[in-house]
This record gives C-alpha cells, sequence and structure tokens, in this order.
C-alpha cells in the first residue's frame, strides 16, 4: 500500500515546480475557504427545486399501517411483514391519497395517514401533526396502486398535475416522499431516463428511488406532478418484489397521463385488473419471435372472438406490431373490460382480418387436454424445415380418441382446425408441417373440444374428427421400442460432457446407432456424490444400457460439486451440459425430462424449473417438491408432466407418502399433468422412465 | 556530435514541454471555462482542505484506509472516529501530494469524530464555525472522499454531487450495533457513504463545508443503506470538546432511555402474545389519569406524540425515552378514526408493575 507514495527525486523537482507555480496563481491557498459564485443556472435549479419541494409539501403525507394491520399481515404471511413508513399524493381536496402497494399490502384495509404540518416546518416541531385513518376503496393490481380516503377537518391541498402525455426523457425528475421526516418532505434530484417502461405502464428516473419515497409524487422543474413513484419489477431474472432495484440507478414511477382516467373507477371502489386475452406463441423470445398465435385458450377473449391458431397480429388498436414484445407493450397497460382491436393476417393471400375483442381479468381454469397421438422424432426446430409436409405418427396412446377413430401409426396429419362449437362445417384447415405446430394449434385446448385431422396415409387421404380428452393420470406400458432386438444394433456408449468453464465433466449413456431418429434426454440426478468417475458411471448406467438402446433416450449423469448436497450452482452447468450433449448426437426437444432419486429429485424439481423452456417433464423418485415452493398454474405455453416414481425395495414410509400426496393434490388443482408411478427393481426403472421420456410427445 | 546536440535539444525541450504543461494544468486549476463553471474552481478548492488518511485495520471488511478535513491553518484534521485511525502512525496524503504522519489529538465518542494533527504551518483549511446554518433541503452539493481508495498517491479525492434529501435526527445501525450518533444529519439522494468515504467533506455550491460524511450504516427504519453527513454546526461542537480536552455533553437531539412504564397511569394492554401484537387497551382502572383522558377498552395505540406506533414492543421502545415531565399525548384508533388522547405529563416517580419489562 505504502509504494504508491514513493516517489522518484525527478517527481520531487518537478512537484516543487508545479507547487511554485499553483501557489503564484493562488494566492488564497492556505487561507479560508473563497467564496465563489456558482453558475447562474445552478442556482435557478438549485431554487427551481426547493420552490418545487416547497409547493408539494402539502400534498404529500406519510402512510403507516396500523397495529392491527400489521399483526393481520403477519398472521398472513408468517415472516414479519414489511411495517416501515411510506408516501401518498392528495388527488383529492375531500380525502383522497393515492399511493402503492408496497404501504398497502393486499392483505389490509386500513392504515393510519400523518398529514403534513399546517405551518412552516420550524414555528411548529413540538406541534402534534394530525392523524386519519386511511380505508382502501380501489386497487390497480396492474400498475400497483391504491386510492385512500381519509376524512380531514379541513380540506387537503391537491397538487397540479401533468395530465397529458407529456414526459420526455433527459428532463428533470424531483422524487419527493415524506418517510424521513415528519415536518418536511425528503427529495432526491435525478432525471427521466426512459417513458414507456415496464411494458408501457412506468416512466422511468435515476432519481434515487426506494422505500423513503415509494407512494410519493415525481415532479418536473416547475413541481408539477407528473407520476406516482412505485416499486415495479423491472422483469428481470429474479425479480419480483419490485424492491430489488433501490440503490442502481433504475426507479418507476406510474405517469400520471394513464392514472388520471382511472381514478373515478378507483374513487367508485373498483378493483382494476390487468386485462387478459388468452393466446399464447411458440417462441418464448420476446424480442425476435414473429407474433404468430400459437395457442388459444379454450373460451378467453381470444378464442371468443375468433383468433386462430397461426395468425399473425400487425396491428393492436391501430398500432403496428412486429414481435412479441410490441404486443405485450401494446397488451400490459390494458386492464380488464378494455376493447381491443386486433389486425391479423391469417392467410397469406387474403386481406388483413379485424377482431375485435374485450379483455378479461380471469381466464376459464384451464388444464391441458390430448387427442392420444404421439408424433414421431423430431430433431430442434432449426433443422425441421423437412420436406415431407405433415406430422407422422409414431404411436396412439391406448384407448385414446385417436386411437378410437382409427388412427394409426405412419398415418400422416397434413391439416387441422378447432371446429367451432356453433358451426356444423368444417372451418378451413392449418396446414400442419411440424409437430410443434400442430401441439400449438391443441394447446390452448380444453377437453371435449372437437377438432378436425386431416390425414394422409399411403393409400388414402381422408378427414376425421377427434374430440379432446383429458391428459392421461397415468403413464403408459405400451410405448413402442425403437430397437426390439438390441443386439441387432450397436451398443449404448459413454460420453464424457465437458465444459469449458467447469472443471468437472458430466456424463451421458447414449444409444449406439448414430444415424437412428433424435433421441430423447433424461438429465438424472442421484443422491450427491461429488465426482464422478467413467468406472462409477459405467457400474451405475448398466442397468440402463438396455432401456436406452430400446427407447432412444440419452441419460445424462451431472456431478455435484459437493459431496453431501446439491447446490444452487450445479444447476448452472445442466443447461451447458445439455448444448454440449446436442453436439454429440441428435436430440429430440420435445423429449428432454429431469429426473433425481431423493435429495436429486428434490433438486430435479428445481433444475425444471430453472430450465422451465427446456424441461418437458420432471420425475421425484422417493421425493417431494421442496416446502412452501408455489406452484404455477398449468398453462398452454408450458409443457409439464410431473411424475412421482416410488422403488419398491425401500417403501415409503406413511408420511413421506402423505407428503407427497398433498403435493399431487396441488399439481392437479393447478392444471399440472401429475402421475404416480412404481420402479420395481433398477432394470424396471431404467425401462419405465425411458418409456416415460417417450411418452413426452404425447399430443 | 550533430546527433548528441540533437539528443541534448530534444531532451531539454521535453522537460521544458513537461514543465509548461504541469504549469498550465495549475494555471487551469482556476477558474475553468467548462460545464460545472465556477463549480470546478469551488471543488478543486475544497479539495485542497481535504485529506487520505491510512492507517490500521484492512480486516474483515473493516477499511484501513478514510478521509479527513483540515481545520486549521496549523494542520489539524477533522475526521470520523473508526479502527482506521487507531494506529500508532496515520499516513495523512494531501491533494497536491505532500505525505505527513498525523497523531491522534483526542476523541468525541458521543458524535464518533476524532482530531488527528499533522505538523506544518499556512496549510489550507475550512473554518468549522457552531453558527453554521442549516441547509435547506433541495440544496445542491458536493462530496468529496476518498472513497474506495480510488484516489491514490497525490491524486486529488474524488467528487460525486447530490443534494440534501433530508435533515433528520440518525437511527442507524451497522450490523446489529445502534450507532452512537443520535445527533441530526443530512440525508444526502446520491450514494456517498462507501468504504474510504468517512470523514470526507460536504460542501454546497458556494463553496462552504456544510457537513462531514459518516461511516457505513444502515437505517434502522427502514434498512436501507445511508448517505448521510454531520451538519457543520455538530461538528464544531465536537471540535471544541475534542480541543478543550473536556468530556462534551450528547448530542442535543440525543434521547436516553428512562423506564417509565405507561401501565402506571391505569391502563392495561391486552396480553403480548404474538411477535407484533397490536397495543389495544384491555382494560382502564376507575380514577387513575387513563380514565381521566377518556381511554377506554378496545381503544388502538398508534402514535406517541408524532412517533407511530404498531406493535406493543414498538410502544414500549417510544413509551422508554419518555422522562418525567414530558407530554405523554397518545393517536388511538375508536369505531375507526384517530383521536387524540391527552394523558397529561410523566410523572416524577414511576413505579413499574407487573413483569414484562425489562
Amino acid at each position: 500500500m505504502k509504494g504508491i507514495f514513493r516517489r522518484s527525486a525527478s517527481h520531487r523537482v518537478v512537484l516543487a515546480v508545479w507547487l511554485l507555480c499553483t501557489a503564484s496563481v493562488n494566492p488564497s491557498h492556505g487561507a479560508q475557504a473563497t467564496q465563489q459564485a456558482p453558475p447562474e443556472q445552478a442556482l435557478a435549479e438549485q431554487t427551481a427545486f426547493q420552490n418545487a419541494i416547497n409547493g408539494i409539501a402539502d400534498s404529500v403525507v406519510r402512510i403507516e399501517p396500523s397495529g392491527l394491520s400489521v399483526a393481520t399481515l403477519q398472521g398472513a404471511s408468517e415472516a414479519i411483514p414489511n411495517v416501515g413508513p411510506s408516501s401518498g399524493v392528495v388527488v383529492g381536496s375531500d380525502g383522497w391519497i393515492l399511493t402503492t402497494e408496497f404501504a398497502v399490502p393486499s392483505d389490509i384495509e386500513e392504515v393510519v395517514i400523518t398529514l403534513p404540518p399546517k405551518k412552516k416546518a420550524t414555528e411548529t416541531k413540538k406541534q402534534p401533526l394530525e392523524r386519519l385513518v386511511g380505508r382502501v376503496i380501489g386497487r390497480d393490481l396492474n400498475r400497483r396502486l391504491v386510492l385512500l380516503k381519509c376524512d380531514p377537518k379541513e380540506p387537503l391541498t391537491e397538487p397540479q398535475f401533468v395530465r397529458q402525455k407529456n414526459v420526455h426523457p433527459g428532463e428533470w425528475a424531483i422524487a419527493v416522499g415524506r418517510v424521513w421526516n415528519l415536518y418536511e418532505p425528503s427529495v432526491a434530484i435525478g432525471v427521466v431516463s426512459a417513458v414507456g417502461r415496464c411494458w408501457g405502464r412506468a416512466i422511468q428516473t435515476d432519481a434515487a428511488i426506494s422505500p423513503v419515497n415509494y407512494g410519493g409524487p415525481l415532479l418536473n422543474i416547475e413541481g408539477h406532478v407528473f407520476g406516482i413513484i412505485a416499486p415495479l419489477p423491472a422483469e428481470t431474472a429474479g425479480m419480483s418484489t419490485g424492491t430489488e432495484l433501490y440503490d442502481s440507478g433504475v426507479g418507476f414511477a406510474i405517469p400520471m397521463h394513464d392514472i388520471i382516467p382511472l381514478i373515478p373507477r378507483l374513487k367508485k371502489g373498483e378493483t382494476l385488473k390487468p386485462g387478459l386475452l388468452g393466446i399464447g406463441y411458440s417462441t418464448t423470445d420476446p424480442i425476435n419471435g414473429r407474433p404468430v398465435v400459437e395457442t388459444v385458450r379454450t373460451g378467453s377473449p381470444a378464442a371468443e372472438s375468433g383468433l386462430q391458431s397461426g395468425d399473425l397480429i400487425t396491428e393492436i388498436n391501430g398500432r403496428a406490431i412486429q414481435r412479441i414484445a410490441d404486443v405485450r407493450h401494446a397488451l400490459t397497460p390494458k386492464l380488464a373490460g378494455d376493447a381491443l382491436e386486433i389486425t391479423v393476417q391469417r392467410e397469406e393471400r387474403t386481406a388483413p382480418l379485424s377482431i375485435r375483442t374485450v379483455l378479461t381479468d380471469k381466464l376459464p381454469p384451464w388444464k391441458r387436454s390430448m387427442l392420444g397421438i404421439v408424433p414421431m422424432r423430431q430433431p430442434s426446430q432449426s433443422n425441421a424445415k423437412s420436406e415431407n409436409a405433415g406430422v407422422v405418427i409414431n404411436w396412439t396412446w391406448p384407448n385414446s380418441p385417436a386411437e378410437k377413430a382409427g388412427i394409426q401409426p405412419q398415418d400422416i396429419i397434413t391439416g387441422a382446425a378447432v371446429l367451432p362449437q356453433t358451426n356444423e362445417d368444417d372451418p378451413p384447415l392449418r396446414s400442419t408441417t411440424s409437430p410443434d405446430q400442430l401441439a400449438g394449434l391443441l394447446g390452448g385446448l380444453t377437453q371435449n373440444t372437437e377438432v378436425v385431422l386431416k390425414i394422409r396415409n399411403s393409400e388414402t387421404s381422408r378427414k376425421v374428427r377427434v374430440t379432446t380428452a383429458p391428459f392421461p393420470e397415468k403413464t403408459s406400458n405400451k410405448v413402442p421400442a425403437f430397437n426390439s432386438t438390441i443386439e441387432a444394433v450397436p451398443p449404448p456408449a459413454i460420453v464424457k460432457l465437458e465444459i469449458p468453464e467447469v472443471a468437472e465433466p458430466s456424463w451421458a449413456l447414449v444409444p449406439g446407432q448414430q444415424d437412428g431418429p433424435p433421441v430423447g434426454v433424461l438429465v438424472f440426478f442421484d443422491e450427491p456424490s461429488g465426482t464422478l468417475s467413467e468406472n462409477a458411471v459405467t457400474i451405475w448406467t448398466s442397468s440402463w444400457r438396455e432401456a436406452v438402446a430400446r427407447y432412444r433416450v440419452a441419460l445424462v449423469l451431472v456431478p455435484s460439486s459437493d459431496s453431501s448436497s446439491w447446490r444452487q450452482a450445479d444447476l448452472n452447468r445442466v443447461g451447458k451440459t445439455i448444448g454440449a450433449l446436442a453436439h454429440q448426437c441428435k436430440i429430440d426437444p420435445t423429449r428432454i425430462a429431469f429426473a433425481g432419486s431423493k435429495a436429486g429429485g428434490t433438486f430435479a424439481w428445481l433444475g425444471a424449473n430453472r430450465f422451465d423452456t427446456i424441461a418437458r417433464g420432471v420425475c421425484l423418485i422417493d421425493a417431494d417438491i421442496p416446502r412452501r415452493t408455489r406452484i404455477r398454474r398449468a398453462s398452454p405455453d408450458r409443457f409439464r408432466w410431473v411424475l412421482f416414481g416410488t422403488t419398491d425395495n425401500e417403501k415409503m414410509n406413511q408420511e413421506g407418502s402423505q407428503q407427497y400426496q398433498k403435493t399431487i393434490q396441488r399439481l392437479r388443482e393447478a392444471g399440472v399433468p401429475v402421475s404416480e408411478l412404481p420402479l420395481g427393481d433398477e432394470t424396471e426403472k431404467a425401462s419405465r422412465l425411458c418409456q416415460w421420456v417417450e411418452s413426452l410427445g404425447l399430443l | 556530435m550533430t546527433t548528441r546536440t540533437q539528443h541534448a535539444t530534444s531532451a531539454c525541450s521535453r522537460i521544458l514541454r513537461l514543465v509548461i504543461s504541469l504549469t498550465v494544468s495549475g494555471l487551469a486549476l482556476y477558474p475553468i471555462p467548462v460545464l460545472g463553471g465556477d463549480i470546478t474552481a469551488v471543488s478543486v478548492d475544497a479539495a485542497s482542505r481535504v485529506v487520505k488518511l491510512y492507517g490500521a485495520g484492512g480486516i474483515r471488511g473493516l477499511e484501513s484506509y478514510q478521509t479527513g478535513i483540515l481545520v486549521s491553518s496549523s494542520g489539524h484534521i477533522l475526521t470520523v472516529l473508526s479502527t482506521a485511525i487507531d494506529s500508532e502512525a496515520i499516513d495523512c496524503v494531501l491533494d497536491d501530494g505532500r505525505r505527513y504522519t498525523a497523531s491522534l489529538v483526542g476523541a468525541d465518542l458521543h458524535r464518533e469524530l476524532a482530531v488527528l494533527k499533522i505538523e506544518d504551518i499556512n496549510l489550507p483549511y475550512f473554518k468549522i464555525s457552531a453558527d453554521s446554518p442549516r441547509q435547506a433541503i433541495g440544496t445542491r452539493v458536493l462530496a468529496l472522499s476518498n472513497l474506495f481508495g480510488v484516489a491514490v498517491g497525490d491524486e486529488r479525492v474524488s467528487i460525486q454531487h447530490g443534494v440534501v434529501a433530508a435533515h433528520v435526527p440518525l437511527r442507524a445501525r451497522r450490523g446489529s450495533h445502534e450507532a452512537a450518533y443520535r445527533g441530526d444529519v443530512y440525508i444526502l439522494d446520491c450514494t456517498t457513504n462507501n468504504p474510504g468515504s468517512p470523514g470526507g467533506c460536504l460542501i454546497n455550491w458556494q463553496g462552504d463545508c456544510i457537513g462531514m460524511l459518516g461511516k457505513e450504516l444502515r437505517s434502522a427504519e427502514n434498512a436501507t443503506w445511508l448517505s448521510y453527513a454531520i451538519p457543520t454546526n455538530e461538528l464544531a461542537l465536537g471540535l471544541e470538546a475534542i480541543l478543550s480536552e473536556r468530556n462534551d455533553q450528547p448530542p442535543v437531539n440525543e434521547r436516553r432511555a428512562s423506564n417509565f412504564d405507561i401501565r402506571s397511569l391505569g391502563l392495561e394492554l391486552v396480553p403480548d402474545l404474538l411477535n407484533l401484537t397490536p397495543p389495544f387497551v384491555e382494560a382502564i382502572v376507575p380514577d387513575t389519569q387513563a380514565a381521566e383522558a377518556g381511554l377506554r377498552t378496545d381503544d388502538l395505540i398508534v402514535a406517541v406524540g408524532n412517533r407511530t406506533v404498531t406493535s406493543q414492543r414498538g410502544l414500549r421502545h417510544e413509551l422508554s425515552y419518555l422522562i418525567p415531565g414530558d407530554p405523554i399525548q397518545l393517536n388511538i384508533i375508536r369505531n375507526g378514526r384517530i383521536v387524540l388522547i391527552d394523558l397529561g405529563v410523566v410523572p416524577s416517580v414511576t413505579e413499574p408493575r407487573g413483569k414484562g419489562e425489562k
């Protein structure tokens, strides 16, 4: 450290010269601070800041929960809730206060509002301030705002609002709160960083936004309120409460021009909810993804207004749409009950269609349904520009609608359409060139929906009507094998999967036949044991060799970085491991599952959630999901089949069994397909799991 | 021969150029016609009165360096009392690179301030005055400090800009410990309090020293990291106490705990069974202060004076600061309205009743 002070002799000479120079230039050096006049503009700005603060002071209140509210919150959440104070803005002189969910979480209905002092701060230091009970009247769940009503003795001061859409990046942004000090508001100064953030709902500012000014106003340099400071989530990974961004230079405020038209509705006691349409896309990439509707949920506004799978959205309410992100920008600010005019391109050659719909607050409950067809293996989408125009059937699910309709292996589905409930005529069919397309068309359907399929085989071409049935609760043991005699194909091989930045390699047992159909993938997490040697992998996988060859499933083993427990960090390598496997052999992206035993089973669940878009199935063997895990509702654009496997040789104790039975019930209530499967001995376990991986292609 | 001469000339001109450029940069310290205008001059002038301090520490997250303010022409330096200056020899570096060894003169434990001394004369300094006026909210400020130790060697300390966000008594924690200083501070809207910045100088745009940056602390009220400075008038009191070698009184705003128990006024609260039991009144003893003031069963206490309470624990905490003679004003919720209850003053002798009080 002290080395930095060492200086060469020549440096000293130069320094001496320099000191002489500066001394001669600055005779005041060595004396008391000289009074320098700051630039006029800087002072003018400072005056403007202070005028703005003084002007708003009477309109910013403090909001705190009452003891009763805190106790209620505590009862609801077990943890000690946030009990800190927050701010609010007067939006009606007769006692209307606007604030955010941060101050008034959904469980509480009553808060304590402290009004600003009636006289200027210094005169009234000892004066008690007026406190009032604030009752929750309305909520905007889309923007996390809460409207409170209190009954002041004298009218409150309503500030001046910027009512027009007239906020520009780069202009001053003055953030005000009343948390630090009851007698005078606090302030943070910055600029408007952007508008239309959080999918069109928020102004972004670099003024320091934190719990000390949530609910407070954001002012322009004239002191007019253009936003209410709110903890909105930036929708970056891991951010959900919206409070994670404090001290980061990123803060949000809800623009006043969006709020003002909603205030009359909030005053009437309405709860404003996000508007839902009921469509899904084939891709999760909002930036590059074309806005092609893939799934249309039965009974949703999208289905009822006639939106169809395959429609390309080109315009929403007159605004041009090019990407999925554009759709989200247009839809996210909308509330349930808002009307929407959507323009879509259905067939390439026809004129665009205009569709009118009204958004809803709640989509009808949805559970995955099926026809019972299992397509042939397909490599990942990018390679799938196949010439064969159609989805080739590999097998049909036993006793499924497809089997009953006489659909046979090797049949090719070339077109499909959902039959409108009111219309007896066959609607125009959408051609189906890939299993993905067909999956999208069928994805949003609930059971008992009639679908028309155009089927071609070597001899004929026909149309059949098939009605969707509930997704099976049991796995099938009649899954056809790719190779009935495994002696006819090369034996499975053990492959080392090395990832550049990870020291410990993962291993895979892959089918020996290289030129066969794409392989399914089963990533297996055993009980943690640390580094895996090739020898250990060979022994471990010996009971899997037959199943791997018969059902063409690559078995992937990932080592744990710690020899006694699975760590969050171990998850990081899973995605890369699958990537490394894809370099070794062709993978079918619709048949990737995570499985694990005991601690590894719980870890497999976490892994499947982390790699949400990859993992189509997750199997927990003698294991349960982590306690207090939130279970996401099933949705059409996310396929997830949960399997609870039990090994015979090790009886699950009663308690453990009851535990996961509760989980099964919770998952079923959330609409998630879930099955139980006794696994038998090691060879049988391997066979059943590999069959299940093949079943993940079920439509 | 020719070659050598050329060499000599070019070497000479190089030195000359270096001297000229240094002179120019020295000249350029005053006044610089750039965006900040005279603010540049103000901050440069202030930087000459701010020193970098290097001492002990450097382990377990305790920094071995911080900042100090020259407060006399003879080398008195005011800084924050910390482990960094708990050292035999403290290295002190001025903005022009002059280096001294500083010794500890004394410390003010209430304000967590320390005075160091270097041996020199005619040093630039800030006058720390007890009548330094309070700066209004929204005042533009510059903070000068050795934050993160990025200013090595003879580099100047770093400058940050912001405004005075609030003026409040400090209620802060470092880890689980309450901070010793409980007087008024300026809260700033920029992230000033970082490793190395304690002891840094806060100036307004006129160039007045208006405060000194404190330690890295979290707010005890909302757990956010604090950017704060101790105002100059408070610094003056600490400085005077240290130089006059007397134990100073705690700052005016500091509150001391007493043992006042509200039950001595004749009211019982509901049994405190939960972590955060709401302060509901369970019963009122007839003919007591509480009964006379109009308190009733089922009233929910929401504030003591101007401080909100949301639990019985919080209520006890607030009341524990009251001393005999203090007014007791409660806000209670009754039938959905807030009512102000005046319980008179804290009696001179209080008799804690029952258990549960520490």
